[in-house]
């Protein structure tokens, strides 16, 4: 299953980022044929750019047009100048340049994503913003290529639930955060009833509905990579068996995350 | 197209977390340690363990006596936490 998630994932994001591409003159069509839908059957938008409204600020309107995400995870994040920001599953870069405009003068971001449609997509967007702070990795969530306690925050929008393993994902997140490093993603979450049949449906998991935790996985997930102080705030939702939420957590200060020697 | 200093001062190999040689005219970061080489595709490295590449004897001996004679630069040698040679000036 993780493979054929991966793939099916991959191919899905690819052709969302050349739709963007061609359609920066245009607003992304709300519930219209996008690869990816950005909105809920009665038609109000649940994922992408009509989420940003002013929290926008320092993010082009390019990128913020080709996010798919479910919440601005920059709103709550609070970064601070000097840190370093790594953002899981980058995309289009649309948080990715807002971050950096929150911890310059001497901070950066990092984006790293599966996609390389989407991560020149965001590169694209970060030259014409004239963001330099900015670099991006082309790697998977499950094996992030960053040494251990390097990154002040982690972010993400929307993209741990299409991961095929949540549980490595939350622990690589543990991993290359410092001690008290913080986790600030706005994800997917399942309601506990959500039925067997949109579970296994390969297009309700790349459209982050069948792939998403539970708040109780959530929470356990956390505790076990390491993370406390976790919070999980509903914002709206998102599918009959589904909300959209921000999630919250620190990485303990004891190390006990990491396996240091 | 080369490598953002920044990207150079922090990435690490996906498999053991650990440093990476950086052959700018190659165009690869290298893991020493698991013989396994990384491309850089437009500046963005490609740091998916199933596109990289496992590298021979031979080969790994000459990249091994090319870094030395060339000093290429060591990738997370500037990571927060992180060990290493200082030598981080880029030629």
């Amino acid at each position: 299953m993780s493979n054929e998630v991966r793939e099916a994932v991959k191919r899905r994001y690819a052709a969302a980022a050349v739709e963007a591409d061609g359609a920066y003159s245009e607003a992304t069509p709300c519930c219209g044929e996008p690869a990816v839908s950005t909105c809920s059957p009665a038609g109000e938008a649940v994922f992408g750019a009509a989420l940003y409204d002013e929290a926008g600020e320092g993010a082009l309107p390019n990128a913020v047009a080709a996010s798919l995400g479910c919440g601005v995870p920059t709103a709550v994040a609070d970064l601070h100048p000097g840190e370093v920001v790594l953002d899981l599953g980058s995309g289009a870069g649309a948080d990715v340049l807002i971050a950096a405009g929150r911890v310059a003068p001497g901070g950066r971001v990092i984006g790293l994503d599966m996609t390389p449609e989407m991560l020149d997509l965001a590169r694209q967007n970060a030259v014409l913003a004239g963001v330099d702070n900015v670099e991006f990795i082309e790697g998977y969530l499950e094996e992030i290529p960053l040494p251990d306690a390097t990154v002040d925050v982690v972010i993400s929008n929307c993209v741990i639930n299409l991961a095929a393993d949540k549980h490595v994902v939350l622990k690589e997140a543990a991993r290359v955060l410092r001690p008290g490093g913080r986790l600030a993603i706005s994800d997917v979450i399942a309601d506990p009833d959500m039925d067997a049949a949109t579970r296994s449906d390969i297009a309700e998991w790349t459209g982050c509905i069948a792939g998403a935790l539970t708040e109780a996985d959530y929470q356990v997930g956390l505790s076990g990579a390491g993370f406390e102080e976790v919070e999980v705030i509903e914002t709206h939702r998102v599918h009959p068996h589904a909300v959209a939420a921000i999630v919250r957590a620190v990485r303990a200060r004891d190390g006990s995350a990491t396996g240091n020697p | 197209m080369t490598l953002d200093p920044l990207l150079i001062e922090v990435l690490a190999c996906p498999i053991d977390k650990g440093p990476l040689l950086w052959f700018e005219d190659e165009e690869i970061l290298y893991n020493p340690r698991l013989k396994r080489s990384y491309v850089v595709r437009d500046g963005i490295p490609v740091m998916l363990i199933d596109e990289s590449s496992e590298v021979g004897d031979s080969e790994h001996d000459r990249l091994i006596a090319k870094a030395k004679s060339e000093n290429v630069p060591e990738t997370g040698s500037n990571a927060r936490g992180g060990k290493g040679p200082t030598d981080a000036s880029p030629s």
